[in-house]
């Protein structure tokens, strides 16, 4: 009895062992994955701006244990003078970094305090920094191009000019200052092409003037500004004028900050070429929070990711989200392969364990011919030897299916921990399949023994071999 | 002469006595009955004889060695030159013909001879099925090759525990005459049985009764 | 006369001897099946891996800071430091050639398409011939550095093709903006030389380098002045997962003992392959691209170690399996053993006897389950790789060994006990 049910627990051990492991594995080695990086992009939709608000509201789409990191990264050129070198800076969340950049590999530390910075090491090596050092970093905004727009162009102390079509087709010029808040500092007005007594006022009339100091862009006609009397359409063109007007060339002062190195970034990338510092930091050198990118790591796979990539980009006015094919693309074909992998093997290992355990269930039944025969001949029917055999063959299996399934659970919950070093997800459903398997083999196994057993004349068993 | 002697002999299972201080003796060349009903300690008997158990008190001498004090492995090696086992269950090999059955007693005796099987088979009259299994003798045939195995090695004593217990008349009367045949050549027969007709083919017959030796009969009628 | 008993054995109770062969065939087959899946399944994973493009990067040892810095790679005024286009071949003459899969050289440069459009180009190669001296042959370039590409209109270009140095391929976002499409020509101007060129094929990456053009390197070369030089090469190689001494030798491969070095340069570490680079390649200097080459290591280790623990679970299934019938098979004998005690068989005799015939159908069964075993094996590979898996010759000595062993521990201690039975318990079980 002892070696049929050691049989039947070790059989039962392997189905629910190897199922737990194969059922877990797409998730398991899914997360392995990830450290490839980040596998989706959150970009701005086109003439719109990427914030923190716009990203916070896209990541609402992705469940909380599903989103491994959120990284936002903001892109501009600074200038190391003393150097007369110019790099790359991305302006990011450090905390996060680790979580969408896992093979980042740092000498040193991450930055934690403000006026920290990450340093590439082929720039720390260009310009002989190591951890510790200070670097002075100039941020020069950018030239006038046709590619700064009118929201992009209302920074703090930024000098912007516009100009819009007035009374008449002339055009109304306007070029404007604005404070540290953002707010209209001075108004000059240059309504030359208007007609002089009324229109053409603009330029002079102080009261007119006076009002758009302090206003916020953009401007509502209506709400915040009163026409020049007579010249409603003059007025409407000084609004749409200061309301499309963009920065001029170096209308913003530079801002240099010192900053300490408090890690060199090796990663036999492009990264090594850039300076990180935090978004709070570039905040302070451009006087703008807006960001360029959002990397995402996320843990889901290939079809799921691509719903929350469409979610995202439809549900959104302002942005989009885009899957990092190289990364997407890779994972798909070789998680499949080792899914594939892993479902063969537990396939071809439970076959042949449920033959194996047949066998030996066959054995120990025929083994026992003897006592079929010894009973037959005391008169017990052939149906109530079935009965009781077969019972005995289901008792068996559901105590070893108990056992091999909770024996089993335990190995699946070691290789996970070991392999992984995480837990495995427990399948509630496992115990009683495996049970049901383990009685069905045990009992389908006695069958045939038995009903050879019963049908031979137990005389002849009886004779004693 | 005394090839066999029990003295004082006691087989004890906890509150069980299956022998009671038994004494007896069976000479060389002598063949002897046990007799007893079921529960006698017939069996028991049998198995301390046959060197296949060791009585909790007393000694047993066989050829003047006492063999109750001999360890298993002496033991085996005792029976196997000088005992030839009966048994009433007909053990053989079943994966083994019958001569094959024969010459492994031989094989671990001294050496298998194939020729010198043949005999034996043909002395109990089964030369021609000598390349059968078990499984195509009948219960008979194959009590007749547990025979002719156990005089192979010509041993000194014959042990048979109901030879006959399984066996319809004819072939019963087949292995009382082997045995009359082995008595006549000087081996010593202890036959172990219930059948009085069986013990009656002895010389003289020990009765056991719960574990003690009750009487002993001489048969008068015996060689005639 | 033990001849025929162990013949005996094997042809009259052939029944239950076919069931213990059975059985230890199907543990066998297991074991040999498995072990083999798992001395392979590592180069598989590896090859799949590939997808992920380079792990390795070379790049002239004096450079690489100022393109990136000046966002400019006009590339002629500043002398930066080049690669030979003509040792790129060496790349498979390193130790570790075997190890190298793919392997790609670049060379950007930014063109004038019109007035105020500029465009980045990269010459490389794409599906580059090469003839080895030791007779192998490769197709090396992007086609198969870009796995993830998607052609959306057009093909890829062919550069067999004697056409290949007038086309381009154009990434997916650049197409858009200029509203091109396959089949149509542009006039691209470098520094030192301006060409019409056909776009044979658009692209979509999904990444930055949807931003430009990709051309031949002849065709970038030539439009830069820049012959035989290349600015970098992507390598993709098989490499084995970095350990302690791995990343000690990364460090510093001079600090290492003989002994240590020996095995380092013998094993196909990442900093390795690296190493040997750099020792055929002129001037310059390869470093892991940690992104895809940690990763990779990762996977690997993680995959290794999980198909170890399942082959491990079903060896000791398969041990105990075996082993259980084996007992029960013993005790089944367990009069006939008692028997030839009765007979006079001495013990050592008898258990040689047993194991003898025992042994024997475990090797048939062996045989078998061998066999059984590289069919599950090839069944396995060619399923999940779509190859076949090698059958690794240590594989049957462990598994003949590991049966032999199992087979021994099951009957063994069974043999001893029904021994230890007084044959009296044995033969008088009626009684």
């Amino acid at each position: 009895m002892l070696i049929a049910l050691l049989s039947i627990g070790i059989g039962a051990t392997i189905l629910a062992g190897l199922v737990t492991i194969y059922v877990d594995v797409p998730r398991q080695m899914g997360a392995q994955f990830r450290s490839y990086g980040a596998n989706m992009l959150i970009l701005p939709k086109e003439g719109e701006i990427l914030d923190n608000d716009h990203l916070a509201e896209a990541l609402q789409k992705i469940p909380q244990d599903e989103l491994i990191g959120a990284t936002p990264y903001r892109y501009v050129r600074l200038d190391m003078t003393s150097r007369q070198q110019s790099f790359t800076a991305a302006g990011t969340d450090f905390t996060q970094v680790p979580k969408t950049s896992p093979y980042f590999s740092i000498e040193g530390a991450y930055p934690e305090n403000t006026r920290e910075v990450l340093v590439g090491k082929s720039i720390a090596d260009t310009i002989g920094a190591k951890v510790g050092s200070s670097m002075e970093l100039t941020y020069q905004p950018t030239a006038l191009s046709e590619n700064l727009n009118p929201e992009e162009s209302r920074v703090p102390n930024a000098m912007l000019s516009g100009s819009a079509e007035g009374f008449g087709g002339g055009m109304v010029y306007v070029s404007l200052k604005l404070d540290e808040n953002g707010t209209i500092a001075s108004l000059e007005i240059d309504a030359g092409t208007q007609t002089p007594e009324y229109g053409g006022r603009a330029s002079e009339d102080e009261a007119y003037l006076g009002q758009f100091t302090g206003k916020t862009l953009p401007l509502s006609p209506d709400k915040d500004i009163d026409a020049l009397s007579g010249a409603t359409v003059t007025s409407e063109a000084v609004v749409t004028a200061i309301n499309t007007a963009r920065m001029t060339e170096k209308s913003v002062k530079p801002q240099t900050m010192n900053f300490t190195v408090t890690g060199i970034l090796t990663t036999g990338g492009e990264e090594e070429s850039y300076v990180f510092l935090s978004l709070g930091d570039m905040e302070s050198l451009t006087g703008s929070g807006q960001l360029d990118v959002a990397e995402l790591s996320v843990s889901a796979g290939a079809e799921q990711l691509e719903a929350y990539a469409d979610a995202i980009t439809q549900d959104s006015g302002t942005v989009r989200a885009r899957l990092v094919k190289r990364v997407t693309r890779s994972e798909a074909s070789v998680l499949e392969k080792l899914t594939a992998l892993v479902f063969l093997v537990t396939l071809v290992v439970l076959l042949l364990t449920m033959i194996c355990v047949s066998t030996t269930m066959m054995a120990v039944v025929s083994e026992r011919r003897r006592e079929i025969g010894l009973r037959k001949a005391l008169g017990a029917s052939d149906g109530s030897i079935r009965k009781e055999f077969l019972g005995e063959g289901l008792f068996l299996g559901l105590l070893g299916g108990v056992m091999g399934g909770i024996l089993g659970f335990v190995f699946a919950q070691v290789v996970s921990v070991n392999v992984f070093g995480s837990s495995i997800t427990f399948q509630p459903l496992l115990l009683p399949i495996t049970i049901i398997v383990s009685m069905a083999i045990a009992a389908l196994s006695c069958l045939l023994p038995i009903k050879r057993a019963v049908a031979i004349d137990p005389a002849l068993v009886l004779k004693g071999e | 002469m005394s090839l066999l002697e029990l003295k004082n002999v006691s087989k004890i299972y906890g509150d069980l006595k299956a022998l009671d201080n038994v004494s007896l003796h069976v000479d060389q060349g002598e063949w002897v009955a046990i007799m007893g009903p079921s529960g006698s300690g017939k069996s028991t008997m049998m198995n301390i004889i046959g060197c296949m158990d060791k009585p909790t008190k007393g000694e047993v001498l066989l050829d003047e060695v006492d063999i109750s004090k001999e360890s298993s492995k002496n033991l085996t090696d005792i029976r196997r030159d000088k005992i030839g086992l009966i048994f009433q269950q007909f053990h053989m090999v079943n994966y083994l013909t019958a001569v094959e059955n024969v010459m492994v007693s031989q094989y671990y005796h001294s050496m298998p001879d194939e020729e010198e099987a043949l005999e034996a088979l043909e002395r109990v009259g089964l030369r021609e099925r000598a390349r059968h299994l078990p499984s195509q003798l009948s219960g008979g045939e194959q009590q007749r090759v547990c025979v002719a195995r156990a005089l192979i090695n010509h041993p000194e004593l014959i042990l048979a525990d109901e030879p006959t217990g399984n066996l319809d008349e004819a072939n019963e009367n087949i292995v009382l005459d082997l045995f009359a045949q082995l008595h006549k050549e000087g081996t010593t027969l202890i036959v172990v049985t219930h059948d009085p007709e069986v013990a009656d083919a002895a010389q003289r017959t020990i009765v056991l009764e719960h574990g003690k030796v009750a009487r002993e009969v001489i048969n008068e009628n015996f060689g005639k | 006369m033990l001849f025929r008993m162990i013949r005996g054995v094997l042809f009259h109770q052939k029944g239950k001897m076919l069931l213990i062969a059975l059985t230890i065939a199907l543990g066998a087959s297991l074991a040999t099946g498995m072990l083999n899946v798992v001395l392979g399944v590592e180069e598989k994973v590896n090859k799949e891996l590939k997808n992920y493009g380079a792990n390795i990067v070379v790049k002239p040892k004096d450079s690489s800071l100022l393109s990136d810095i000046y966002d400019v790679g006009e590339g002629s005024e500043l002398s930066t430091a080049y690669l030979r286009e003509d040792e790129l071949g060496k790349l498979k003459t390193i130790f570790w050639a075997f190890n190298i899969v793919d392997f790609t050289p670049f060379l950007d440069t930014q063109v004038q398409i019109s007035e105020n459009v500029s465009v980045k180009v990269t010459g490389t190669w794409f599906n580059h011939h090469l003839d080895l001296p030791t007779g192998e042959s490769l197709d090396a370039g992007v086609i198969g550095m870009r796995s993830w590409w998607d052609i959306t209109e057009g093909r890829w270009l062919d550069e067999k093709d004697e056409n290949a140095s007038s086309e381009v391929m154009a990434g997916a976002s650049l197409a858009e903006r200029m509203g091109w499409h396959a089949g149509d020509t542009v006039h691209l101007k470098g520094s030192h030389g301006e060409k019409d060129v056909t776009i044979a094929g658009i692209y979509d990456a999904g990444g930055d380098e949807d931003d430009q053009l990709f051309a031949t390197l002849d065709l970038v070369q030539a439009l830069t002045d820049r012959d035989g030089k290349v600015a970098s090469i992507e390598v993709s190689a098989l490499t084995t997962p970095d350990n302690e001494l791995a990343r000690r030798a990364a460090r510093n491969p001079a600090a290492l003992s003989s002994r240590d070095y020996e095995t380092w340069y013998c094993t196909a570490y990442v900093s390795t392959i690296c190493y040997q680079i750099q020792e055929v390649i002129t001037g310059s200097v390869a470093t892991a691209v940690r992104k895809v080459a940690e990763s990779e290591g990762t996977i690997l280790d993680k995959t290794k170690l999980l198909m170890i623990l399942i082959t491990a679970l079903s060896l000791i299934g398969s041990a105990l399996g075996i082993s259980n019938l084996v007992t029960a098979s013993v005790m089944e004998r367990s009069q006939e053993i008692g028997l030839l005690k009765a007979i006079g068989a001495k013990d050592r005799s008898i258990t040689g006897v047993v194991m003898t015939e025992i042994l024997i159908t475990a090797l048939i069964g062996f045989a078998a389950g061998y066999l059984l075993g590289f069919g599950f094996a090839q069944l396995i590979g060619q399923s999940v790789f779509g190859s076949s898996i090698d059958m690794d010759p240590k594989v049957a000595p462990i598994v003949a060994g590991l049966i032999a062993l199992v087979t021994i521990a099951g009957s063994l201690p069974a043999i001893r006990m029904v021994l230890r039975l007084r044959p009296a318990e044995v033969l008088h079980g009626g009684h």
